[in-house]
């Protein structure tokens, strides 16, 4: 067959996938290639030949079929963002809580080695540089000597060690109570969320 | 929607059904495609015991990786997609564990009249596209008994619209070798 001929295009175009200018220029080629439209007939008849191909003998019906299937269903893979949350569960609250116990315990160490400090304990043991002083370290601390004497600076004073040693750990954990239950109101509207819709497609 | 999931429904809703765990819609996608499916699986393995086992594979894999489909593409062709996989892998572990000309390329449950219908037209040409290699085969499944475009044959087998054209040349050029003479009477 001669170069001029358009074999490489018949298979496309017969199964329709020549673009509208390709397919016009075949079809003009085609009027007057008496070898080339042999060729095209030669694949309409194989084309049509292969239908004749037999239809799968079904040894099963259609409702045994999925009856079957159905049978062999195994649970569903979850998707990355349900993993997350099912791991999620059980560790955002072990978080919340090992943050809690460690944030209150570096309090209350602190807070005996304050009282310690202030009765004179790490002198009488030779360790002196235990104690705190105004600014330096990782937590504020109280300069229970600060006030000279008067009524309001001892008031202030008092205020100070209430704060520090009551009022930030309380609103810490009264915090990471917020959130622990944030996450399980959270949990819990997920879970109905869930459920709801496997309900719902039934 | 309360109640079954029915046929009004598209694929696309079952789909999202399925998803979330319904087993009934996930049940009526498979009423759909069963035929299909197991059409493309026999005609790619040639026996319609083994098409229906693959058939059945092909749907619990799909059910399994359904999280992963997109509705990009049509829900027909992804599962074509996991089809022609299973089929394959049939075709591969029965070729481990028989000799090349053991495979069946007539059906074993054809009856008494067997020898009279393996003479026939439809017999003659289910023998030669077995005979074609998988690769082609299963290019010419998709094309000539799906009716899939190019481009979509090319996404559910994962290869370039360039190979599709060559493989599905090359298949009909094997055919109308082999079914030469069946074409001359026509």
């Amino acid at each position: 067959m001669s170069e001029q001929h358009i074999t490489r295009w018949l298979e496309p175009y017969l199964d329709g996938e020549l673009p509208g200018m390709r397919r016009r220029q075949v079809e003009a080629h085609l009027k007057t290639c008496a070898a080339c439209r042999a060729e095209l007939e030669d694949l309409r008849v194989l084309s049509a030949l292969l239908q004749a191909h037999p239809q799968a003998p079904a040894t099963l019906s259609a409702g045994r079929f999925v009856a079957q299937v159905q049978l062999r269903l195994p649970r569903q893979e979850k998707t990355t963002l349900e993993r997350a949350v099912e791991r999620g569960r059980w560790a955002v609250p072990v978080l919340l809580l090992g943050v809690w116990v460690v944030v209150l315990g570096i309090w209350g160490l602190s807070g005996v080695l304050l009282a310690a400090g202030e009765v004179g304990l790490f002198e009488s043991l030779g360790l002196g540089w235990l104690i705190p002083t105004a600014g330096a370290g990782l937590w504020p601390t109280i300069d229970f000597s600060r006030g000279g004497g008067s009524v309001v600076a001892e008031l202030r004073q008092a205020v100070d060690t209430l704060h520090w040693l009551v009022l930030i750990p309380l609103e810490l954990l009264v915090t990471i109570g917020v959130l622990y239950w944030s996450w399980l109101v959270g949990w819990r509207y997920y879970q109905q969320h869930q459920s709801q819709t496997n309900q719902m497609g039934r | 929607m309360i109640g079954q999931p029915g046929v009004s429904e598209s694929d696309e809703d079952l789909v999202a059904l399925a998803k979330t765990g319904d087993r009934q819609a996930f049940g009526e996608l498979i009423r759909r495609h069963r035929e299909r499916v197991v059409g493309v699986v026999y005609r790619m393995c040639g026996d319609a015991c083994l098409a229906e086992d693959a058939a059945q594979d092909a749907f619990i894999q799909a059910w399994r990786k359904l999280h992963r489909y997109e509705p990009k593409a049509p829900f027909q062709n992804w599962l074509y997609r996991i089809a022609m996989n299973r089929a394959l892998d049939v075709l591969r572990r029965e070729r481990e564990g028989a000799d090349v000309d053991d495979l069946p390329l007539a059906s074993p449950n054809l009856g008494p009249e067997a020898s009279a219908e393996r003479t026939d037209l439809g017999e003659q040409v289910r023998r030669a596209v077995l005979a074609l290699p998988d690769a082609s085969r299963a290019v010419l499944v998709l094309r000539e008994y799906e009716d899939l475009s190019y481009r979509e044959i090319a996404e559910t087998l994962d290869i370039p619209v360039g190979t599709v054209m060559s493989r599905l040349n090359y298949a009909r050029k094997l055919l109308r070798t082999a079914l030469a003479p069946v074409m001359e009477d026509l």
